[in-house]
Parts: structure tokens; sequence; C-alpha cells
């Protein structure tokens, strides 16, 4: 028996799980909170938010916005404490009407507003994976280079646009999720 | 048009609650009744007539004060007759566009508001309750979007030899099928 246990300790395939796992968890946090409802529809409409204005050579709201979710998403992991699921679909709400109205504020104030809302965002989500992370920290890791790619992609793609064109879209977008997340509110007001 | 008022059980987007459920049926329940995908139509072609910030900013204003109308239609508030109040929607953004009425912008933010509520609290009572009623709003509000940019893309007419003229005859023809389902209110 011994024998045969360090034998599949050694054979390569047992080792490569581990990092199946770990490269799995890292997806799957990159992934989640884009693709859990409510924190999506929150993270698309800050996201675009962020990028109304800024130039892609600007990385600092992204890092931030990055950090921010995978901070959030760090702490709903380890406390755990699911919040009214009113709170996510709120979140949506502003995010959608901050980008709707284009709303301009100092860049310091939009980089804490932005901070703030997407680490709550982000521990939603958290709390909502909780149950099925194995590893914690290649999931934050993984939500971390999810949060900066996403966004930066965007700025990417928008940048150089025609940005008359591109803000009217922004802006009809932010309003497609407030009005999305003003519906979903509504079951939840009712109880 | 005309084939499609002959056949009231299909023009009332409104009467269609049983049929289909989640994205498919959100998507599909404002582009089946005639009622509201003019009502749509017309927001998006009088937009684009007013041109300037109105282009953008009555799209962008209607799902919101429709989302708003809904979430009273969800909790049962009360409410004016929500037939008639469609129908007069279709007849009036019909007529502002036959007219090339260019008021306000606010006051144009103010007139599409107001029937913005009237349609989604209607949508609001028949939201199905054992739909998935996430993907059935989602499929609903980017359906009414799609169909306001396809009203702002015809009235990009205004630009063409004679377009001006075409779009104010569309109007028209949206405020007469408009009148047509009153008639059918009333018949009922």
């Amino acid at each position: 028996m011994l024998v045969l246990g360090r034998l599949i300790a050694l054979a390569p395939p047992v080792a490569e799980a581990h990092v199946a796992v770990q490269t799995l968890a890292l997806l799957a946090g990159a992934l989640h909170p884009w693709m859990n409802v409510e924190s999506g529809l929150t993270l698309v409409g800050l996201t675009l938010w962020a990028v109304q204005g800024a130039r892609r050579t600007e990385l600092t709201p992204f890092v931030t916005f990055a950090t921010c979710v995978a901070a959030g998403v760090a702490l709903g992991l380890w406390i755990n404490a699911p919040a009214p699921s009113l709170v996510a679909y709120l979140l949506a709400l502003a995010a959608g009407l901050l980008t709707s109205l284009n709303w301009r504020v100092p860049p310091l104030i939009k980089l804490l507003m932005l901070g703030s809302m997407e680490s709550l965002a982000g521990y939603l989500a958290g709390v909502d994976a909780a149950p099925d992370v194995l590893t914690p920290v290649y999931f934050a890791a993984g939500t971390f280079s999810g949060s900066l790619v996403v966004p930066l992609s965007v700025a990417s793609l928008l940048a150089g646009r025609d940005w008359a064109l591109v803000g009217i879209g922004l802006r009809v977008l932010g309003s497609w999720i407030g009005a999305i997340s003003l519906m979903l509110l509504a079951p939840k007001l009712r109880g | 048009m005309a084939a499609w008022c002959s056949f009231p059980s299909l023009t009332w987007a409104h009467s269609r609650v049983d049929q289909g459920s989640g994205f498919l049926a959100g998507l599909e329940h404002p582009i089946t009744g005639v009622d509201h995908l003019l009502a749509m139509l017309a927001v998006g072609i009088w937009g684009a007539q007013i041109r300037g910030t109105a282009l953008w900013l009555l799209p962008a204003t209607f799902p919101l004060i429709m989302a708003l109308g809904a979430v009273a239609g969800i909790l049962a508030l009360p409410m004016l007759p929500i037939e008639p109040g469609i129908a007069a929607s279709v007849i009036a953004l019909g007529t502002v566009i036959a007219l090339n009425y260019q008021p306000p912008l606010a006051g144009a933010v103010g007139l599409v508001s107001v029937f913005a509520v009237f349609h989604g609290y209607a949508h609001g009572l028949e939201l199905p309750r054992r739909t998935d009623a996430l993907t059935y709003c989602m499929g609903f509000v980017l359906a009414t979007g799609s169909i306001h940019l396809f009203g702002i893309g015809i009235g990009q007419a205004t630009r063409l030899r004679h377009g001006a003229g075409a779009l104010r005859v569309g109007g028209a023809a949206i405020a007469c099928v408009g009148l047509v389902l009153a008639g059918f209110l009333l018949v009922r």
C-alpha cells in the first residue's frame, strides 16, 4: 500500500490536478463578478462610467478599479455575511444612473466613488461565490486580473473613436442598466 | 399596419400574458405588440427629428421612466386607466412627428416620460410570476432600447431629400394606427 501510495504521489497527472484547480480558480475569479448578474450589472455600469472621459493612458482608475473589486471579493470570501439583495440592485441602479447622466465630478471624488462602489460589488460577488471557492487567494487574484483586463479592453476599444457617438452610446447603455436594475428591484420591494 | 390592426389579438402586446418566458419572452414582448412598438419607434424618430440633445435624451429617458412605471405596476400602486393612456401615447407621438413639433427639451422629455409611465405600468402588471424575471427584464429593456435605436435610424431620413416630409407622413400613419387602437378599446 505504501509503495502504491508513493507511486500515485509521483504520478504527474495527480500533481497537475492541483495546478488545474488553481487555474480554474483564477478563471472563475476573473469571470464570476462579471457573470453574476447583480454584480455584473454594477461592474459594467461602473466600467462605462470610468471610461466616460478617461484616456487609455490613464491606468490609475483601472488599477484602482481592479484592486477594489478584488479586495471586496476577498473580504466577501472571508467574512461571508450576506447583504440584503436590495443592496446589489440599488448599486446597479446607481451605476446605471451615473453613466446615463455622465455625472462629472472631480477625478479624486470619482476615484473614491468608483472604489467604494466596486468594493461593495466585489464583496457581494465574493459572498455569492464563497461556498464554491476552494482556493480564495487564486480566486481573488483572478478577480484582480479580470477586473483590470475588462475595463482596460473597453477603454482601448473606445480610444480614438468619435466621442460624441461613443458618449451617446454609453449614456443609452447606462439607462438600460438603470432600467433593468429598477425592474429587478421592484419584486424585492414587494417582498 | 392596417393588416396588423385588423388582428386585435396580435396588436395588443399587453394582452399576451401567458405566452413565453425568460429572455425570449422579454425580447418578443415589445416587438409583437403594435401599440408598444409604434410608441417606441416614435420616440426614436421624434428625438431624431428634434435633433441635438433630444436625439439621445429621449431614448435614454424612456427606459428609465418606463422601469419606474413597471415598479409601480409590480407594486400594484393605483394608476389611471392604462390602455387608453397607451393608445393616447401612440396618437400623441405620431401627431408630434406629423406636425414636426419642436418643443423645448424639457417639454419633450416630460411628454415622453408621462407616456413611459403608462407603458411601464402595463408591463409591470404583466411581468409573469413564473417566468425568470431577471432575463425577462433584460430582454424587454434590450428590445425596447433597440426599437428606439431603430427609430433614430429611421429619423435620419430627415437628411435625405423629401425625407423630412416622408417622416411627417409616417408620423401621421402612426397617429392613425393609434386612433384605430383607441377604437378597438371603445368596441371592447
